[in-house]
């Protein structure tokens, strides 16, 4: 069985959007959010990159028990596959007054999957929770030192010590489930009753794109009718620590001048990608039959998923991007499509020096020369495992109202693709393609058509 | 001071444990009616411990079984400590 696969639903969580109309409005008119790195992280390291693309906060719309169970990793899913699910047209229903959970009332929840991707999962609860593992004994005795220390110049090197030993003020006994990968699809089935398959995929920074390739195979081929897919990704903790990792491998941008316009994939200046905290993406995938027959909104249509690994290096792009080459090839023909039919391409585009030439080369050998071409990290960063959610989001925003957004500080452009250079650039396109790679070497590509 | 003090635990556990606003739980059981699992246990009190600002270690509180006895336990911690 191969039935059409059709997106009826959005939903997002960035730095430059909340919900999908923030978010889209954002986009359409280049609006970027970039701040320095919180002053706290400079105490512990030297870095390359000294900004970020910081979330809206969003503990506020949560209780006491959600935000203690759940890593932000986790809550910010939810937000956004409550946005997902009410813009298909689903009501939702609290359970019980003061109930986190949700009754979803339309929707057959056994036929139903959940299909997230995250990179880094619960990892900034490990980080907390191993931060008072390590730390915190010695802050009790360090304190009890200090009250008895009669040099003040010694006391304060000791309360200096102290202040930089910071740590969560207990050791969750929820740190287990809040870590756990899989918590990011799990959520989702927990609060809104889902009992279909729900899976996770962590694959670095294809991993949304794959959950939503994964998802769109099970609506196809009629494992479910209904598909909640997507991705998440928080990537904050106290002391830097993971914004280092990302700097110490040298993919962040520079920003020795100029900080705020930094972050200039395909641009020849470009360094390094702009460090998002974070960000989600949700989109509800119905077969073509079950969404009619509901009534719902088209948004558009999946027709295509194909992924590669490049079996070179675990965190350099192969040079001459032949598997990303392969995968796209492989992607247009079992769609139907001819690269000519296609109009538009949101590329991975980090900003990052290798990976943009690679992929450049790539689309300009495949491709015709109208084919638009942008990067949606340009505005808000990487966020990771989220990403590709939210650039197959823009895929079908793009798509439905024929617009797109600007590349974002493109100024000398290292080839002469059709890469978008102004805000709200209208475009006539049916058929647009998404496509993510990741440290480890995957690559992975989803295909849209235009609903009309 | 006692009135308040209920009033802010009977805030918390109806948050934690999703009680209607309505319910009079002042003198129910935590274990036998209001948290049966170990994991609303845990939340609760941890939920307490923050409202409060006070380490609630679980042996303390053993036996405990009453939003009132919990109120009342958490007054005489707290006046203990002024």
């Amino acid at each position: 069985m191969k039935r059409r696969v059709v997106v009826t639903g959005l939903g997002i969580f960035s730095s430059i959007g909340s919900n999908i109309q923030e978010f889209w409005d954002s986009c359409l008119n280049g609006r970027s959010r970039v701040e320095k790195i919180p002053e706290q992280w400079l105490e512990f390291a030297e870095y390359k990159s000294s900004i970020w693309s910081p979330l809206p906060d969003f503990n506020g719309r949560f209780s006491r028990a959600d935000i203690l169970h759940y890593d932000p990793v986790s809550l910010i899913s939810f937000i956004t596959a409550w946005e997902a699910l009410e813009s298909a047209g689903f009501v939702l229903s609290r359970q019980g007054s003061k109930g986190s959970k949700w009754e979803v009332e339309g929707l057959d929840t056994d036929r139903t999957g959940v299909y997230m991707g995250t990179g880094l999962g619960g990892g900034s609860s490990l980080l907390s929770n191993f931060s008072h593992h390590s730390l915190q004994k010695s802050k009790i005795v360090l304190t009890e030192i200090c009250r008895s220390i009669k040099d003040e110049a010694v006391e304060n090197a000791m309360r200096h010590v102290l202040t930089h030993m910071m740590c969560a003020k207990r050791f969750s006994p929820f740190v287990v489930s809040k870590v756990m990968p899989n918590a990011v699809s799990a959520v989702l089935g927990v609060k809104f009753a889902i009992n279909g398959p729900n899976n996770t995929y962590s694959i670095a920074c294809a991993s949304s794109t794959i959950a939503i390739g994964k998802a769109y195979e099970a609506v196809r081929t009629g494992e479910v009718d209904t598909a909640i897919t997507g991705g998440s990704e928080y990537a904050a903790d106290d002391y830097g620590a993971v914004f280092r990792g990302y700097d110490m491998a040298g993919t962040l941008a520079h920003t020795s001048e100029d900080s705020f316009s930094a972050n200039r994939p395909f641009d020849k200046r470009r360094s390094g990608f702009l460090y998002s905290q974070g960000g989600s993406g949700v989109l509800i995938l119905e077969d073509y039959e079950t969404a009619s027959a509901r009534g719902a909104r088209i948004m558009g249509e999946i027709i295509g998923f194909e992924q590669t690994f490049d079996a070179h290096s675990m965190m350099s792009i192969e040079e001459g991007g032949l598997q990303i080459e392969r995968m796209i090839k492989n992607l247009l023909e079992k769609a139907d499509v001819s690269a000519q039919d296609v109009g538009y391409l949101n590329a991975h585009g980090t900003g990052t020096m290798n990976n943009d030439r690679v992929e450049a080369d790539v689309i300009q050998r495949l491709f015709h020369k109208s084919l638009w071409v942008n990067s949606t990290k340009s505005l808000l960063g990487h966020t990771l495992g989220a990403s590709g959610a939210i650039e197959a989001i823009v895929t079908v925003l793009t798509l439905a109202n024929q617009v797109t957004h600007i590349c974002k500080n493109l100024e000398n452009p290292i080839s002469n693709l059709n890469f978008v250079r102004k805000s709200s650039q209208a475009i006539k396109a049916d058929i647009g393609l998404s496509q993510s790679f990741a440290f480890g070497g995957h690559n992975a590509a989803l295909l849209f058509r235009r609903s009309v | 001071m006692q009135q308040t003090i209920e009033h802010r635990v009977t805030q918390v556990v109806k948050d934690v444990l999703e009680i209607d606003e309505g319910t009079n739980i002042l003198n129910a059981s935590i274990e036998k009616e209001l948290a049966p699992t170990s994991i609303d246990q845990m939340t609760l009190f941890i939920a307490l411990e923050d409202e409060f600002q006070e380490s609630i270690p679980p042996q303390e509180v053993a036996g405990i079984d009453t939003i009132r006895d919990i109120a009342r336990y958490i007054e005489e911690k707290l006046n203990s400590m002024s």
